[in-house]
């Protein structure tokens, strides 16, 4: 079990900032063509459009560039999907990995998640968020991160050792009193 | 006595921007003063009667305030808050609040005090306590100490400047539909129209405006900004603009990036001063600031106002103090024949107007006692002293163009308006010679409401088109006067007949607070921020004598720092899974790079060199254990993946069998070290690299580049995976029986985990990655585990009998074996022979990045720079850094070493070690000389091999 890496640390401002529940997660490196749709399906995941999350029995699968995907599901599910995903890729050129402790995510919770994001984030977040279902990669400040957007705000997927730092500076963008108004 | 007589004062009504009932207190040089809400700094010490409050840093002299706009106004006071302590980007322009405490540069010590400029404001802000010290506002709880923030934002069109033409231009773009943002530096929008008494559509200016921004308001597509400045463009279409915002404990100031399709500038333009002997004398201020004073917060300069002037705009002036009820004494309108509506107004008012006359002379120092109106072009010499206690002048208005010169546009000489105005056909364009920065109204040297306003509807109309939007056809131009004001006449020095020695004192760059003396100095003194365009504008300038007063420029410190997206913190931001376990038990920290790393463990009153002794003793004679978490990981994995990495290492990869591992370098074209690590084979087609902390970011980058560009059919996949596991190094003789322990069935021998392998094991159930190398000839183990299962395992290995141990024992013992570390060898572009790791490159391979940099015949010569051992004769550590002057042999590493007691340095000393015995003097970058003898590279190998047989 994934240890709490703020140890149970939140802060409310503009939003709520908290550590998302540990998940399991799987980098998949291949090409994505109707074969590994095929083989995701049979797994119970869907391939996903670019800047998409899809959904599925087995979990989710996120979009994070033309030949990567990443699974997110839970947490003990990643041990079984791990070896069953490299079975159904065998032969084909690939990489799959168990990321499920490289990264940490951090839920945004709120209608004002955009704005906190916009202070930290180089995209056009300040005038409304993207979709609920929305899958982005970009930076939170100095760190590499990975975006999802939900009805309820947004999680900030970042590498582990950034975690803290990254905390810090949505904690910092979602202050109250520093509304962009 | 400070500020001289204190006469001007505010009026007893009037000004609509402040609010009478509501009064702010604050002091100036600890006398107790009183201003208004809605006052700026500027309009709050006018009022109070101050006249003289900065210090020219040239000479000493008194200056009071020139204008209101933000740029002129900086004079490099102290501004504190009620706090007292020193508020950030303080200027005469920020608004007055209750508390505040301003300190001018006459308290504190004189040579302190002589640091204030007229220049950028923010580089002087910062209160000063009594002895000249200036306390700083504490770190704030925002990210990093700076009370500093950014906001992405992204615009199809941005209008920069609120007054009628930016507020035209924003109705046009926002009608067509295009996303807006309208910017204004002030806090309130409509520029200075409802000052200038401006009407529009038969209404005064102030309720066209009020009327623009309520339907701006009213669209979704526009944003509006007051209060935000843009300072800074960046490149094409990145724009950067900064502003207050409210942080906890204090303001935070917020910088705004900002990516545009378009941009329109309607910054409106500069009133110019004119030059003469004494125009520095505190109460001489631009014609167009009285007037606002007047207008906005009821303050006048003085009780009886001189004007000098060459152009109609100035006669507003004097109408509107004269109406104010404060006396006029004289009007000198330069221009031999005053007309226009404006001077004839004048006249009808019975105000004493001095054709062909110009104010050439002030008395007073500290503040306007006198002014002589003399012929405007005699000698200086003639003409009369009228009594007066401030003078108000106008030198005609010039674009206010430096955004547009940052971003590459031009100005030109325009004959007939005597001002520099942009070149329209020059105008800042894409490749593909779209123009996507317009001035627009006075920016462009546009005069009058009309003409501002058809040129900001142009303006738009071009942005939008540029965008492939359509114009609607329902946008109306307001009616409005057509030229309200007759010529300038573009003459600044005065007197022009005057013999230099008479002009020496007369200013002339107001920025920078330059004579007319300091001439030849122009173009060639402190580079504004932008420098663009700036010096050969300075010198044409000069040559038409048309006075320097270009505003601020360019970003202040603070946001210096902002602009690179990806920019890391000066301070370590990341951590490693046993940041918790290192944190509970006395770390002493060093900061590596970003990361946050445990320099030693000392234990209770233990001297850094007791913990370093402990710690490296254990690595040597017993098992140390080490958190070398931050060391890169990335996972290589593809059919090519074998054939991939033999060409980005130097050494042999593709064909190590599955759980080998091997030490290997990459270099770059040049032959030079890029990275390196410990290489595992996972599986047939997976590799596991190790790289130093701080090369793998950019090694990383590296591959994938490699990848995209040289390799595109590759089938190779990388994976950063450097925070999926935490790394433990344990080291030493007696680190497999520390293993054992926690191993139970598990064989550690040679034969089941024969050094340079790798096997995935449990210890004490938790799973791992056992890695066994050596290093030396030294026993060493490195454990890969998850990060929530470290601390456990890490409290495990230190309760069977390993010594923790930090960076700086890790560091000494590399450095004893002759090795620098693989970052300071890359930054030094050392190849890996000249490093003594020759037998990391393979020379069977056919190729490899740095292959042909490898077999040039340089690298074959005896005297280039190589790895040597230095050892000063004292035992003193030699400060990495250090170069000998005599040969360019460069410090690369060094340390106090616990094994040998005295400081060991490993250099890349031209020749190498083969110049052992020779003595070197080298120059510390502290400025030391320090002498050091050339040995070999290894200083601890021989105890080694001892402990390990």
């Amino acid at each position: 079990m994934a240890e709490r890496v703020l140890d149970g640390r939140w802060m409310a401002g503009l939003v709520r900032i908290s550590e998302a529940p540990p998940a399991g997660m799987i980098a998949l490196h291949a090409v994505q063509d109707e074969a590994l749709a095929a083989a995701l399906e049979r797994l119970g995941l869907r391939l996903p459009e670019p800047g998409g999350i899809f959904g599925g029995p087995s979990g989710e699968t996120g979009w994070m560039g033309p030949r990567e995907l990443l699974v997110v599901c839970q947490p003990p599910r990643a041990a079984v999907l791990l070896p069953a995903l490299k079975a159904e890729l065998a032969g084909r050129p690939s990489l799959a990995a168990d990321v499920s402790e490289a990264h940490v995510g951090l839920r945004l919770d709120g209608v004002r998640a955009g704005e906190v994001l916009a202070k930290l984030v180089p995209l056009e977040l300040l005038d409304g968020t993207p979709p609920p279902g929305s899958f982005v990669q970009s930076r939170l400040g100095p760190h590499a991160a990975a975006l999802r957007f939900d009805a309820q705000g947004a999680t900030v997927y970042c590498g582990r050792p950034a975690a803290a730092h990254a905390f810090e500076l949505l904690a910092a963008a979602a202050r109250a009193g520093g509304e962009i108004g | 006595m400070r500020g001289g007589r204190r006469v001007s004062c505010r009026l007893p009504e009037g000004g609509r921007r402040i609010d009478r009932s509501r009064r702010l207190d604050f002091t100036f040089d600890g006398r107790a003063l009183k201003g208004f809400e809605g006052d700026t700094l500027a309009s709050a010490l006018i009022g109070s009667g101050m006249a003289a409050i900065g210090r020219s840093s040239r000479d000493g002299a008194a200056r009071g305030v020139l204008g209101t706009g933000r740029g002129e106004a900086e004079i490099g006071l102290s501004v504190a808050g009620a706090d007292g302590l020193a508020l950030p980007g303080a200027s005469l322009a920020m608004p007055l609040q209750q508390g505040m405490g301003v300190t001018g540069p006459d308290a504190g010590r004189p040579d302190l005090v002589r640091a204030l400029s007229f220049l950028f404001g923010s580089s002087s802000a910062g209160g000063r306590r009594d002895d000249g010290t200036v306390p700083v506002r504490p770190k704030s709880s925002l990210a990093d100490g700076v009370p500093s923030e950014i906001l992405h934002y992204f615009a199809d069109i941005l209008v920069v400047g609120g007054g009628i033409a930016g507020l035209q231009a924003a109705v046009a773009a926002g009608a067509a539909g295009a996303k807006v943002l309208l910017l204004e530096r002030a806090p309130r929008f409509g520029g200075r129209a409802p000052a200038d008494g401006v009407r529009l559509d038969g209404v005064p200016a102030g309720d066209w405006i009020a009327t623009a921004c309520a339907q701006l308001e009213r669209m979704a597509n526009v944003r509006l900004r007051p209060g935000c400045e843009a300072v800074r463009i960046g490149a094409q279409g990145l724009v950067f603009a900064q502003e207050t915002a409210a942080g906890d404990g204090g303001d935070c100031r917020r910088l705004w990036k900002i990516g545009a399709r378009q941009v329109i500038l309607a910054t409106g333009g500069t009133e110019l001063p004119l030059c003469f002997p004494g125009n520095g004398v505190p109460g001489v201020m631009l014609a167009s600031a009285v007037r606002d004073l007047l207008f906005n917060h009821a303050v006048t300069p003085g009780r009886r106002v001189a004007v000098s002037l060459c152009n109609d705009g100035g006669y507003r002036t004097a109408l509107a103090l004269h109406r104010a009820g404060v006396a006029v004494a004289c009007i000198a309108d330069l221009r031999g024949e005053a007309q226009g509506p404006l001077a004839a107004e004048a006249a009808a008012a019975g105000l004493r107007v001095a054709p062909g006359m110009a104010i050439t002379g002030i008395r007073g120092r500290r503040r306007v006692k006198a002014a002589r109106i003399g012929a405007a072009d005699g000698d200086g010499k003639d003409g009369s002293w009228i009594a007066c206690d401030a003078v108000a002048v106008s030198g005609g208005w010039a674009p206010e163009a430096e955004l547009l010169l940052q971003a590459g546009g031009t100005l030109w000489w325009d004959e007939s308006r005597a001002m520099f105005r942009p070149d329209p056909e020059a105008l800042p364009a894409a490749a593909d010679g779209t123009v996507w920065l317009r001035p627009a109204g006075q920016a462009a040297g546009h005069a009058g409401s009309a003409e501002v306003l058809r040129d900001a509807a142009l303006a738009a109309a071009g942005a939008v088109a540029a965008l492939g939007l359509v114009l609607p056809d329902r946008i109306a131009l307001p009616a409005a006067p057509e030229e309200e004001e007759g010529p300038a006449e573009g003459r600044w020095l005065l007197p022009s007949g005057a013999s230099p020695a008479l002009l020496r004192s007369a200013i002339f760059d107001f920025g920078r607070d330059l004579s007319v003396a300091d001439l030849p100095t122009l173009g060639r003194g402190p580079c504004r921020a932008s420098g663009i365009g700036g010096a050969e504008l300075d010198a044409e300038a000069l040559a038409r004598g048309v006075p320097l007063i270009r505003s601020r420029t360019g970003l202040a410190d603070w946001a210096e720092a902002l602009l690179p997206d990806d920019a890391l913190p000066a301070r370590p931001v990341l951590r490693t899974p046993l940041h918790g376990w290192h944190a509970a038990h006395g770390a002493a920290w060093e900061e590596a790079g970003p990361w946050l790393r445990p320099e030693s463990f000392p234990r209770g009153a233990d001297s850094g060199r007791a913990a370093l002794l402990r710690e490296a003793g254990a690595a040597r004679q017993g098992a140390a254990l080490a958190d070398v978490s931050p060391v890169g990981k990335l996972l290589v994995a593809g059919p090519d993946a074998g054939r991939f990495l033999d060409m980005a290492y130097a050494g042999s990869l593709g064909t190590l069998p599955p759980g080998f591992c091997r030490y290997a370098l990459a270099c770059g074209e040049n032959g030079a070290v890029l990275s390196g690590g410990m290489v595992a084979r996972i599986d047939e087609q997976t590799w596991l690299c190790h790289a130093s902390p701080a090369t793998s970011a950019r090694f990383e980058a590296h591959l994938r580049r490699l990848l995209e560009q040289r390799w595109p059919g590759w089938q190779v996949f990388a994976a950063d995976i450097v925070g999926q596991f935490a790394q433990i190094a344990l080291a030493g003789p007696g680190s497999r029986a520390v293993l054992a322990e926690l191993a139970g069935e598990i064989e550690l021998s040679d034969a089941a985990l024969p050094v340079m392998h790798w096997r995935d094991r449990q210890l004490c159930g938790i799973p791992v990655r056992l890695f066994r190398y050596a290093l030396a000839g030294g026993l060493g183990y490195e454990i890969a585990v998850a990060p929530s299962r470290a601390p456990e395992l890490w409290h495990m290995l230190a309760a069977a009998g390993a010594v923790p141990c930090g960076t700086a024992a890790l560091r000494a013992l590399r450095i004893g074996r002759g090795f620098a570390g693989i970052g300071r060898a890359a930054a030094l572009g050392a190849a890996p022979q000249d490093l003594g790791l020759g037998r990391a490159v393979s020379p069977r391979k056919a190729d490899y990045i740095g292959k042909a940099a490898h077999g040039l015949p340089a690298m074959a010569d005896p005297s280039r720079p190589q790895l040597a051992g230095l050892l000063t004769p004292d035992g003193a550590v030699l400060p990495e850094g250090s170069v000998a002057a005599a040969d360019g042999a460069r410090v690369m590493a060094s340390c106090w070493s616990p094994v040998r007691g005295r400081g060991i340095a490993l250099g890349l000393v031209p020749g190498g070690a083969r110049r052992s015995g020779e003595l070197l003097d080298f120059d510390a970058p502290d400025g030391r000389v320090l002498q050091a003898r050339i040995t070999g590279p290894v200083f601890h190998a021989a105890e080694e091999a001892r402990a390990d047989g």
